[in-house]
């Protein structure tokens, strides 16, 4: 087995497009919620196993045992949104059951290997946090976007304003041009820089 | 619905690259042999089978839907650890690798089986979805790094170069698959 | 004579797994059961018949969620339908021959021109009632309510002949 290294600006825009199932279902604050509470416990839970574990158990045992940990959380947290309310369960079942095998899901049930890598992994943690908080934010915009209205009631009465913004072209289109509008910000940034 | 119905169903209005938002993280430099084209599809019918047939007649009677993903891993690494025992048998080695690649088929793989396993409850319907969903899947890969080498060609700014321009891009390709939807397949119940 | 310690941890390891799995397992049929009793709730009060005392079966079955059967009278099946964020969902109880005999709406997001258009076809064709008004949304969404009164009707029946076998 061969564990290949990428540089962290490319696993940046990698781990966004290996969250693109995930915005493309958060077309509303709720389901935004569930869907960025679920992934934050799922990463959470396998990059702790993955770390926690003896390193003589071996790389794929442990990656096996990690992202089993994450479907187990994805499982309950699945059955608490269930006792909550049966209709968003049922909405949001197969978005939450794919958050296990999501590609930062599975990246964070890699053992870590290295002392440096260990030592980054409270990074990993935050930015499994920061990546949640993204799902939360883009469903709440596109919630906004689409009826006018956030509101963590989806019956809440509204009028509509870009339905475009619900449909997963409108999740593609939004996350382009906010990641083009962020590196331009960056960029700009750069060179007011003396 | 049909099996062409079917095929067609999952190739275009139902693609899983632009309804699930299944992007690939980059453009794959490895070009998919047709012994990987076969292989993966016969992989996503087998999934799309067992996991459909396990969650609407095992799980749900039970009460134990939520546990859906518990038991898709342990069947997923059953099958990835007996391959590799065979493999390692045959004196090959494991080509295996944890890279974004591996995961993203992992994921498709998922994806695939469950919405073949959401729609259909015959195991030739479910087969047929799984391998049908999958091979859109690779062609919608293939359209967008198309598009991708294209657009290298063209004077794109600076701020939309690389993963901007292939969300943009997607986002589109999902508006017309949108369109083919509404146009044609609203008719295909499911 | 070279002995190799036994190493416990994996045992440790897949206990705790399985410890944990047996949790979800446990979390999930509660979930379920809970679930069940909720929903059967929920189409008792619509058809504002609390002493029908339903018992929920989920089929998930394309746009049917699943179905209410009283200890007498009709069975009720409670119909969910998306599309892009947007919901509309109805209970339709049924004859013994699978008919549906009145629609209970329960929710429609009246945002959504096609949601709105869907709960009033949905409304008219389970009735067999002809209606003047016309929309250029309605040959996108009829053959989608047909599909919804088939399966009822299907499920329906399998559910009687079932019952049937039985006696």
């Amino acid at each position: 087995m061969e564990i290949v290294e990428n540089s962290a600006r490319n696993r940046s825009w990698a781990a966004l497009a290996g969250l693109a199932p995930l915005l493309v279902f958060s077309n509303g604050l709720s389901i935004g919620l569930v869907l960025g509470v679920t992934f934050l416990v799922a990463h959470s839970a396998a990059a702790a196993v993955a770390l926690l574990l003896p390193v003589r158990l071996g790389r794929s045992y442990t990656f096996f045992f990690s992202v089993l940990a994450a479907a187990v959380t994805v499982s309950m947290a699945a059955s608490v949104v269930r006792l909550l309310d049966p209709f968003l369960f049922e909405t949001a079942y197969r978005s939450m059951f794919l958050v296990t095998l999501t590609i930062p899901v599975l990246g964070a049930s890699v053992m870590p290997v290295s002392m440096e890598e260990r030592e980054h992994a409270i990074e990993d943690l935050v930015r499994g946090l920061g990546f949640a908080l993204a799902i939360m934010s883009l469903g709440a915009v596109r919630e906004f976007l689409s009826s006018g209205i956030i509101s963590v009631n989806s019956r809440a009465p509204s009028s509509s304003l870009l339905p475009f913004a619900a449909q997963p072209a409108g999740a593609f289109i939004i996350i382009g041009l906010v990641a083009a509008g962020f590196r331009a910000i960056m960029r700009a940034a750069k060179r007011s820089e003396p | 619905m049909s099996i062409f119905g079917l095929a067609f169903y999952c190739a275009l209005a139902g693609n899983m690259l632009v309804q699930w938002g299944l992007l690939p993280p980059r453009k794959d430099p490895e070009k998919a042999t047709p012994a990987f084209i076969v292989l993966f599809l016969v992989a996503s019918a087998m999934a799309a089978t067992v996991d459909g047939l396990m969650f609407r007649f095992v799980l749900t009677p039970l009460g134990l839907e939520s546990l859906a993903p518990v038991v898709f891993v342990i069947f997923l690494f059953s099958a990835y650890f007996a391959f590799r025992a065979f493999l390692s048998v045959t004196g090959k080695t494991d080509r295996f690798r944890f890279d974004d690649r591996s995961f993203q088929l992992t994921l498709v793989l998922y994806a695939v089986a469950m919405m073949a396993g959401g729609r259909f409850s015959s195991i030739w319907l479910l087969m047929g979805g799984g391998a049908s969903a999958a091979l859109g899947y690779l062609a919608a890969t293939r359209f967008l790094d198309d598009i991708m080498d294209r657009l290298d060609l063209e004077p794109v700014p600076a701020p939309f170069r690389g993963a901007p321009i292939r969300f943009i891009s997607a986002g589109l390709m999902a508006l017309a698959f949108a369109g083919v939807d509404a146009g044609f397949f609203s008719r295909f119940p499911g | 004579m070279n002995k190799t310690k036994f190493d416990p941890t994996i045992l440790i390891v897949i206990g705790s797994a399985v410890v944990m799995i047996a949790l979800a397992g446990f979390t999930s049929a509660y979930a379920a059961r809970k679930s069940s009793h909720y929903l059967s709730q929920i189409v008792d009060g619509a058809m504002q018949a609390p002493v029908r005392k339903s018992a929920w079966t989920t089929l998930r079955d394309g746009r049917i969620l699943g179905r209410a059967v009283p200890g007498k009278g009709l069975a009720a099946y409670v119909v969910v339908a998306r599309r892009t964020g947007k919901e509309y969902r109805a209970i339709a109880s049924v004859d013994a021959d699978g008919s549906v005999k009145k629609v209970y709406p329960l929710v429609s997001d009246s945002d959504s021109a096609f949601m709105r258009r869907l709960g009033v076809l949905f409304d008219r064709i389970s009735q067999g009632r002809a209606g003047t008004d016309l929309s250029p949304l309605d040959s996108a969404i009829e053959p989608l309510i047909v599909d919804m009164l088939e399966t009822i009707t299907s499920l329906e029946r399998a559910r009687m002949e079932v019952l049937d076998g039985d006696r």
